[in-house]
């Protein structure tokens, strides 16, 4: 008769519906896989003969696909056996082109450095899967990006404030705001400090922008029209911004 | 006989990819229980691979001359040029025997997720080839996942300005396998892809 250890019951199944987010290839044909669990947080799994092409897993380890996953092995374990991994969809359509493709890579890598291994976060997950689905559908890829970063450090409690001065509470005025990494706000001209040679110039039309793509749903987002300057002068206060405080 | 030597083995063979602790002390034990010219056979093959084993200067396979046997080849199809990853792609193209163009070896892909990194690849020598006129066509075999794809997207839109056509191998369904147990995304590629019968 089979011996129960006690451990046993530690060992178990854990499924939950995940995107790809990278993978790495190991030995002959196995592979690495990073995900991001909508119930798990970010997890690695290990695919035996993954690489093969006769491997149950087929294309569902691909960068970018949302899947529903299974993986074997006791919980929090650093790498558990990846069991089951069925498509619920491939975005191919990101995957196959290649410009799309590079504009949607770097938003899975700033979103994996903002979060920590196996932490949920189902919010995160979904907004993300948004993002996607707007890529696929052929969203303008500049503003979609752009919302998802703003929206996700908002989610995170790491947003810049740009509605306003971070200091005095002063709103807006006039056809440009400063913002100031160091401080990861805007401030207005009595509150900003004396020789900081760091501020981002932002026009009027990008603050606007900044706050806008925070409440706006990305379909909503597609037929905004908005200025490559502001797309711009917004995305460089959010790489300044990630810069310093990401 | 000192125990040092055989941990000495063991620390050697398992910095080979995929080879743990435990393999290579099965490996090591293996090898001394081996025929002393099996043995010495082993070391030999591969002190001969690293002392004489370089890539060939116009396609990047391996060769123990300054080109390939493939390059030098006159009864192969010049015209041609097959891309492909990694040498050992190109032995397996060349095992169909239904190919006999020439080769450039890429060795590597880029990694869209990790960022484009065309300048560790082949991929300007392989410009350089088709600049140089004489290829009708340049054939893509990188392989049929997203490194691979962004791969081939990225060489054929810079050999767009030369006058060569550029294709891709086909995409689809494994032969001897059943249709249901393929997944979705291989599939649908197989169905794009089908070919008109008769």
């Amino acid at each position: 008769m089979r011996q129960v250890r006690l451990d046993d019951a530690a060992f178990m199944n854990q499924r939950s519906d995940a995107l790809v987010l990278k993978t790495r290839e190991y030995g002959d044909a196995d592979l690495i896989v990073t995900f991001f669990a909508r119930e798990l947080g970010i997890v690695n799994g290990f695919a035996k003969s993954a690489r093969k092409f006769r491997s149950r897993f087929g294309a569902s380890l691909e960068p970018l696909s949302h899947v529903r996953l299974t993986l074997m092995g006791k919980e929090g374990a650093a790498l558990p056996r990846i069991t089951q991994a069925d498509i619920i969809d491939s975005f191919r359509a990101i995957r196959e082109d290649l410009q799309l493709l590079l504009h949607v890579a770097p938003l899975a890598d700033f979103m994996a450095g903002m979060l920590h291994e196996h932490e949920p976060h189902p919010r995160r997950f979904d907004l993300f899967l948004a993002a996607l689905r707007s890529f696929e559908k052929g969203a303008p890829r500049e503003l979609v990006a752009l919302a998802f970063r703003v929206k996700f450090l908002w989610m995170t409690g790491y947003a810049p404030r740009t509605g306003g001065c971070g200091r005095c509470g002063a709103t807006f005025q006039g056809s440009f705001a400063l913002f100031y990494p160091t401080q990861g706000t805007v401030l207005c001209r009595n509150c900003a400090p004396e020789g900081e040679a760091e501020a981002v110039k932002l026009g009027a039309e990008a603050v606007k922008l900044l706050e806008t793509v925070k409440t706006r749903r990305f379909d909503e987002l597609a037929v905004m029209p908005v200025s490559g300057e502001a797309l711009a002068g917004a995305g460089r206060v959010i790489d300044a911004h990630v810069k310093r405080h990401g | 006989m000192s125990i040092g030597i055989v941990e000495n083995l063991i620390e050697q063979l398992s910095k080979l990819p995929g080879i743990g602790r435990k393999s290579a002390q099965r490996l090591a034990f293996f090898i001394m229980a081996m025929p002393d010219a099996e043995a010495r056979g082993i070391a030999d093959a591969i002190l001969a691979l690293k002392d004489k084993a370089r890539f060939c200067g116009q396609c990047f396979n391996i060769c123990e001359t300054g080109i390939c046997d493939i390059c030098s080849d006159a009864r192969r199809d010049a015209s041609k040029i097959c891309v492909v990853e990694e040498p050992s792609n190109l032995i397996v193209i060349e095992r169909t025997r239904s190919y006999r163009g020439l080769y450039h070896v890429l060795l590597g892909s880029l990694s869209p997720m990790d960022g484009l990194t065309p300048e560790r690849l082949k991929i300007r020598e392989l410009v350089t080839r088709v600049a140089h006129g004489g290829t009708e066509e340049v054939i893509i075999a990188t392989n049929p996942n997203t490194k691979g794809e962004a791969t081939a997207q990225y060489i054929a839109e810079l050999l767009k300005p030369f006058n060569v056509a550029v294709s891709r191998i086909a995409y689809g369904l494994p032969i001897g396998g059943d249709i249901e147990f393929a997944d979705e995304v291989t599939l649908a590629k197989s169905l794009e892809g089908r070919r008109t019968m008769g």
